[in-house]
């Protein structure tokens, strides 16, 4: 009976013991590969050979000038714009230097269900875009999810309470599927996600956006 | 009444006070019987160490001492005999440091330039200089500054030769931990009518204020810790215990792995980097769940 108590007890000090060994196991092992020597050079040196490193070096540096030349040539050479959908801000940009940063507002993620089948997600989309046209004045065309929004039945596709006047600001910049760059009466909640996927900017920045970008300029959100 | 309560209560104390006694007087006589008995107290010792070191052995200095690199190729191979030849002074050591680095530097530009053809979003860690970068397209759209750096000491072991056929590709994220969710959905019904409508609040949701911590696992045993630098306020301690508990469940399953296998070369390397809360959490909700990163060397 006794031998047995010790042999359970000697198991549970076993495992006590046992139990900072598995909670720090990965710190342990790097601890352990203190004792192993550092990598060396040589096999470097054998593969191109102490005979041909000025060579070999001169011809990586000219394909590395290639690959930078390549590269070079993805950055815009007219003003482009960024958007911060995470924070809500945005950077002009031209000549790969800042020229304008404000505060804007993107998609609030919110999803509109409205009964089983119907549901729309507020986000703004991620990625490069081009500014596909530009509009001073413009002109809201509501879709379906501002009527369902608001408790009002959807009207036909050119009914009159579709078109409303000046909740757009001065300016809007298209990007394509119905996403615009454009104005907002709520100016207090620039720096926040509450639009339905489009961006908003202050009066100000909007207008320098404006007359920032050309049709064709690039447009990155992340 | 108070009495008859007084007087069962100390008749209970009475018990368990003799029933104390009698444990413990057990207890000595066992402690006494494990003092005399040499052999048992041989068996005790042995059972106590014998888990222990087990895990010590199997888990970590065989490891530790069978620890290769990968890729190893036959070419490489081949190589390093040939080095044991090779004597290097201290121009060549320059110029040979001088070549790695020139390597290193035309295996990132080409894997930017490989990604920036593809329509995505990815990540750029650039150790040498200490930056997260942020790509589109090949247009750095976000800068990141990193507070703090600590790798894994198994870069220092890996040599150049195997190092740079590892960084070669962008790294593809495979899975990843966090205390915050991908996108900050928010579910709403569509109201029956305009009277619903007007009773619904517009104003916007006060801003996230959760800790950002997360945990990406590419391919190729690369895992990189993101940690904000900001101090963390008291309603973030259940959040980040959750998620110091998955990653605590995450290496309890690597231990088991490499006491299955001890012999195995692939362990994980691992990057901690601490940056601003707001960059971390622009950078969690800015890559896709497939996203790619690029290792600067």
């Amino acid at each position: 009976m006794k031998v047995l108590v010790v042999f359970f007890l000697g198991l549970l000090f076993s495992a006590l013991l046992s139990w900072p060994i598995v909670r720090n196991f990965s710190r342990i092992q790097e601890t352990a590969l203190r004792f192993k020597p550092k990598a060396e050079l040589k096999a470097t040196a054998a593969r191109i050979g102490p005979e041909k490193f000025s060579t070999y070096q001169a011809s990586l540096e000219k394909e590395l000038a290639a690959i930078r030349k390549k590269l070079a040539a993805y950055i815009p050479k007219q003003p482009y714009l960024i958007i911060n959908t995470s924070g809500n801000d945005f950077l002009l940009m031209k000549d790969g230097q800042q020229i304008r940063h404000g505060m804007c507002s993107t998609g609030s993620y919110t999803v509109l269900q409205a009964g089983e089948f119907r549901e729309w997600i507020f986000k703004t989309p991620r990625g490069m875009f081009h500014i596909q046209g530009k509009t001073p004045n413009p002109v809201w065309r509501k879709p379906d999810w501002a009527f369902v929004e608001d408790g009002l039945p959807i009207p036909s596709a050119t009914h009159h309470s579709r078109y409303e006047y000046g909740v757009l600001g001065d300016y809007a910049l298209s990007l394509g599927k119905g996403y615009l760059i454009h104005g907002t009466l709520y100016k207090r909640f620039l720096g926040m996600p509450v639009t339905h996927g489009c961006i908003r900017m202050g009066d100000e920045d909007l207008a320098d956006v404006y007359k920032t970008l050309p049709i064709g300029a690039r447009v990155y959100i992340y | 009444m108070k009495v008859n309560i007084i007087n069962k209560l100390y008749d209970r104390l009475s018990i368990w006070k003799r029933k104390i006694q009698h444990f413990l007087q057990t207890l000595l006589a066992f402690i006494k019987w494990f003092g005399y008995h040499r052999r048992v107290q041989v068996l005790f010792a042995v059972l106590v160490i014998s888990l222990p070191l087990f895990l010590i052995v199997y888990g970590i200095v065989l490891p530790a001492k069978n620890h290769k690199p990968f890729p190893v190729t036959s070419d490489i191979s081949s190589d390093t005999v040939l080095s044991g030849k090779i004597s290097l002074n201290d121009d060549m050591l320059a110029s040979l440091k001088n070549i790695i680095s020139l390597e290193n530097e035309k295996v990132f530009q080409k894997n930017r330039l490989s990604l920036a053809d593809k329509d995505s979003i990815y990540l750029i860690l650039d150790l040498r200089d200490s930056l997260l970068l942020l790509e589109i397209k090949g247009v750095p759209v976000r800068t990141n500054k990193i507070i703090d750096l600590s790798k894994s000491r198994r870069f220092s072991l890996i040599s150049h030769e195997n190092l740079l056929p590892w960084i070669s590709e962008p790294f593809t994220l495979e899975r990843e931990l966090s205390t915050i969710p991908k996108m900050p959905i928010v579910v709403k019904q569509a109201p029956k009518d305009t009277a619903e409508a007007a009773q619904t609040s517009s104003t916007p949701l006060p801003p996230e204020s959760t800790a950002v911590f997360f945990t990406f696992f590419f391919d190729r045993n690369l895992a990189i810790e993101f940690e904000q630098a900001d101090p963390l306020k008291e309603e973030d301690y259940p959040v980040i215990k959750s998620y110091r508990s998955k990653k605590r469940k995450e290496s309890r399953h690597s231990v088991f792995q490499t006491l299955k296998s001890p012999r195995q070369a692939d362990q994980p390397l691992l990057i901690r980097i601490v940056i601003d809360e707001a960059d971390a959490r622009a950078i969690y909700r800015a890559v896709p769940s497939r996203t790619h990163l690029i290792l600067k060397l």
